[in-house]
């Protein structure tokens, strides 16, 4: 079948129209902007003698559109604002071809692909894998590309899954609902003693009717006073005990999903972190287990025992006076109703506050962590005016709520309480001529109070349950996400590399539709020294980081010592690889901790000559607290040149056997520089290194230069080669002296 | 105006000023702001847009992009080459040729795909996420949008800018001219 799209009937008419004999589509797409830029189908077919656009459903207003292979040189997209575009370079002129949307920017990047291919006369080899916009179930809009569904996510599966981590805490999970049951049976004692004592005790029997005997008996009244203190009392304790194991099987529930939620975010890949971001997952960590614990302490055992009191309450009533229960049960529907408008009104408002209150946390957050600017600015009045704007903001969503609350709550207690006035004028009127006793009609009024409360809660209680299984869907959709390949039994283990590294026709983007790297080339022995060089945004520090497998090609393949890296074992491959970034991220804990994060068996005297190697020994010994100095979050309490030393000392103590070295010099000063400079020529020794460096001088020594522009390999070859070439480099080079000599007399 | 006897270069840097070094502000903002006056555009083969500026310079493959696309869309043009780089600035384009103004017109519509709401059907929110259904110039579309304030970024108090989970975006320019159903849902962004 032709990728990707299926042509569809009006398509398939057009396409049969314009085809050639023996000619075949190769490759078909639909793209979702006509030529008049309005929503609609177009369609692309690639033939292996021609590009073809077919108006599609949009006949009369676009036309077609056909050019011939051959004339094809180049094939690319253009990134638009909220859209892109499918262009080819026709005999060294460029043409549009199509339009779309940015929904199908990764399809029309592999059709790029595809026709680049066909162009240059390679069999077509291009991905099926295109991010899933709609739901393959309902056809709804994903939140996410290839993410869950919410309407298709089964509810009760996601309860059951839930239930799981219920399984290792059986007992105490049976205690909860024996408690829960033993609540409900005794709540609804205190309404049937006290018909006992206004019909048996208080009031004088009347003749024939059978009242027990108790009329003014004073011991039997204490009796049945003591028995309502004992209903209190077991009811007390009962929600106590409740309490106390539902606090504490939901905290360990939660403590066990948060503990897998974690373990996946660190199994997972770069990529996947890469396209999320930070807040969300912190509060998928925090907001949605903390809503999923507050549900599983608070909302299951309310649920689980109102359910029971519903029940139970309608059961006693029908059997009091079926009647009386019809007609106090009349206002019941509209009090779900009003529960449901309320709860209705009120969700957005809540999710507003909510905003409200993350737009409120991250201007204060970047205020705070702007101070320095602001005053070096003079900026502190209108930042006061800024904060005081989202604070004011903030209220004035708070306020809404609140009003809207309070209002819609007494609302519904009044219609609530008309149950009552029901209640009292039919009851009443029952008693007066005989068909009810005054204690029934007083148990009944007990019992309404009893049976309205939790009628007007139930929809908050499913706002709560949706809240809580849409933060689990969240958690699990982490906690299902495939992660890095780690320990795969099957994957080759390298106990010692020897540092070849190739790139065979290489292409990745971390969006698929806009390659950073394109059809590298190139092969690297072991112990050489590559320079990676070119303007920022050329690829040199993705290049990089698919030599350590943190994102894998799209295209082509890396191999290690003549391994695929997709074969490797993870761990094996990146103990083996030691990283000196630019902005080197340390931990909040000693120098000691840091240094020893790539060797956590390390002794004190590894520590030391790692140290030494990387010229961070004295400095560190001159600090009041030695190696016992704390970093400070993420190394705030030291220089960038000793952060620099530290992490270099880290990747020497790890002796890996590739090194990369990403602008590890570029933030320091020319002192600081050059120690760092002896540092890394210790390190180097031995190791294939792939440094990059925006100073093009400290890459003087390297073996090799590998000069990337604009995602392609542009040159290859020594400093001396490539400054005679009077290439990209030599350029680079010259441009840099330039700069030198204006920096010279500036300064 | 003619284009054969402009000489067709990528883009001639060599003529293009530079901003001097030592001089002021001013001068380095001037640097390549031009005279629309002296600018022309047109379409070359294939309904490429090329732009010559003081009659000797062309730029075969010309890009219109505004310099501040949310605040002012008319004001500070931007004419690059093929390769992003800056062939000049024009401050207004109201001083450009009718027929430049309309080539500028066109280009911006065609780079800038906001899609303006006319009439929103229906929108559900689910906490944070808004699934939508509108009707636009362009027709009807549905999208989500996972909101923040770079989603749901209020340009106006009256003009709203949604960009979708694709990075589509939507914009509503007035919400006071929405029909009574379109609006109530606009306060569930507001």
């Amino acid at each position: 079948m032709p990728f990707p799209d299926p042509l569809h009937s009006v398509a398939t008419q057009q396409w049969e129209q314009v085809k050639e004999s023996g000619e075949e589509a190769l490759l078909t797409a639909a793209a979702d902007v006509r030529a008049n830029g309005s929503f609609g189908e177009r369609w692309l077919v690639v033939t292996d003698q021609r590009v073809v656009v077919l108006p599609g459903t949009g006949a009369g207003e676009d036309g077609y559109l056909a050019i011939p292979l051959a004339d094809i040189t180049e094939a690319t997209t253009e990134t638009l604002v909220g859209g892109g575009r499918l262009e080819v370079q026709q005999q060294g002129l460029p043409r549009s071809v199509l339009e779309y949307t940015s929904s199908q920017a990764p399809k029309f990047a592999e059709v790029a692909r595809g026709i680049q291919q066909l162009a240059k006369g390679q069999p077509l080899a291009i991905t099926d894998e295109l991010p899933k916009l709609r739901c393959d179930k309902c056809g709804r809009l994903l939140p996410e590309k290839n993410g869950l569904c919410p309407k298709c996510v089964h509810r009760g599966a996601m309860a059951l899954r839930l239930a799981g981590y219920l399984r290792p805490h059986w007992q105490q999970t049976v205690l909860l609902a024996t408690l829960a049951l033993t609540k409900t049976g005794v709540q609804l004692l205190p309404p049937v003693i006290q018909k006992t004592i206004i019909d048996g005790v208080l009031t004088p029997p009347v003749e024939g009717a059978n009242t027990g005997g108790h009329y003014g008996d004073f011991g039997f009244l204490v009796l049945m006073v003591l028995a309502l203190v004992g209903a209190g009392l077991a009811t007390s304790g009962a929600d106590v005990a409740a309490g106390w194991f539902a606090a504490s099987l939901s905290t360990r529930i939660t403590a066990a999903v948060r503990s897998e939620l974690y373990r996946s975010l660190e199994r997972l890949s770069l990529l996947f972190h890469s396209k999320r971001e930070k807040g969300v997952l912190m509060s998928v960590v925090t907001r949605d287990t903390d809503n999923l614990n507050y549900f599983l302490m608070d909302g299951v055992p309310y649920l689980l025992s109102n359910g029971l009191m519903l029940i139970g309450i309608t059961l006693i009533m029908l059997l009091y006076s079926w009647q009386l229960t019809l007609i106090i049960l009349i206002p019941a529907p509209f009090v779900i109703i009003g529960g449901a408008t309320l709860w209705g009104r009120l969700r957005p408002l809540w999710a507003k506050v909510s905003q409200s209150w993350a737009l409120f946390s991250a201007h204060l957050s970047e205020s705070l962590a702007g101070i320095r600017v602001a005053k070096a600015f003079s900026q502190e009045n209108a930042e006061i005016r800024r904060f005081s704007r989202k604070n004011a903001d903030l209220a004035d969503i708070t306020i809404r709520e609140g009003r809207l609350w309070f209002t819609a709550f007494a609302g519904l207690n009044f219609i609530t309480s008309s149950g009552a006035f029901l209640a009292w004028l039919a009851g009443g009127r029952a008693v007066m001529v005989g068909d009810l006793t005054l204690g029934t009609l007083v148990a009944f009024i007990g019992y309404l109070w009893l049976l309205y409360g939790p009628l007007q809660w139930f929809n908050q209680i499913y706002n709560w349950m949706s809240r809580a299984l849409a933060g689990a869907e969240r958690v699990f959709e982490i906690v299902d996400q495939e992660p890095e390949p780690y320990r795969e039994p099957n994957a080759i283990a390298l106990p010692r590399i020897e540092g070849a590294v190739e790139f065979r026709d290489v292409t990745f983007g971390y969006d698929p539709s806009k390659p950073v790297l394109k059809d590298i080339a190139v092969s690297i022995q072991p112990g050489e020294m590559i320079g990676l060089v070119g303007k920022s945004g050329a690829g040199k520090s993705t290049f990089a980081n698919l030599i350590c497998r943190f994102y894998e090609a799209d295209h082509g393949e890396i191999l290690i010592d003549g391994h695929d890296v997709r074969a490797l074992q993870l761990e094996s491959l990146r103990s083996q690889i030691g990283m000196v970034l630019q902005d080197q991220f340390l931990f909040n804990g000693t120098i000691a901790d840091n240094i020893g994060y790539a060797k956590p068996e390390a002794s004190r005297a590894e520590l030391i000559a790692a140290a030494r190697a990387a010229n961070a020994h004295e400095f560190i010994v001159a600090k009041p607290d030695g190696y016992d100095t704390r970093v400070g979050e993420n190394g705030g309490n030291l220089s960038g040149g000793e952060k620099q030393r530290i992490a270099i000392a880290r990747a020497i103590l790890r002796d890996p056997r590739i090194l990369i070295l990403d602008e590890a010099t570029s933030s320091v000063d020319t002192e600081t520089e050059h120690q760092i400079q002896q540092a890394l020529a210790r390190l180097v020794q031995g190791r294939t290194t792939f440094a990059i460096a925006h100073r093009l001088s400290t890459l003087r020594n390297a073996n090799r230069l590998i000069v990337l522009d604009d995602g392609k390999l542009a040159e290859v070859g020594t400093h001396d080669e490539l400054l005679a070439s009077g290439g990209i480099y030599a350029r680079l080079v010259k441009m840099q002296q330039e700069v030198s000599k204006i920096q010279t007399i500036a300064g | 105006m003619s284009n054969t006897t402009v000489p067709e270069q990528d883009h001639m840097d060599a003529a293009a000023p530079e901003p001097s070094a030592s001089g002021t502000l001013a001068e380095a903002g001037a640097a390549s702001v031009v005279d629309p006056t002296r600018v022309q555009l047109f379409r070359g083969p294939h309904g490429v847009l090329r732009a010559t500026i003081d009659g000797d310079r062309s730029v075969l493959r010309a890009k219109v992009v505004c310099a501040f696309p949310l605040s002012d869309q008319h004001r500070y043009l931007s004419i690059l080459d093929g390769k992003g780089k800056e062939a000049c600035l024009i401050e207004s384009v109201d001083r450009l040729d009718a027929a430049s103004q309309r080539l500028v017109a066109e280009e911006l519509a065609r780079y800038y795909r906001v899609s303006a709401i006319s009439r929103i059907h229906r929108v559900r929110q689910e906490y944070r996420t808004f699934y939508w259904d509108v009707r636009t110039e362009r027709g009807g579309r549905d999208f989500v949008v996972k909101w923040g304030p770079d989603t749901v970024l209020w340009l106006t108090p009256k003009t709203v800018q949604l960009e979708d989970v694709d990075g589509n975006r939507f914009i509503i320019p007035d919400i006071d001219e929405l029909d009574p159903h379109s609006r109530k849902f606009v306060a569930l962004i507001e």
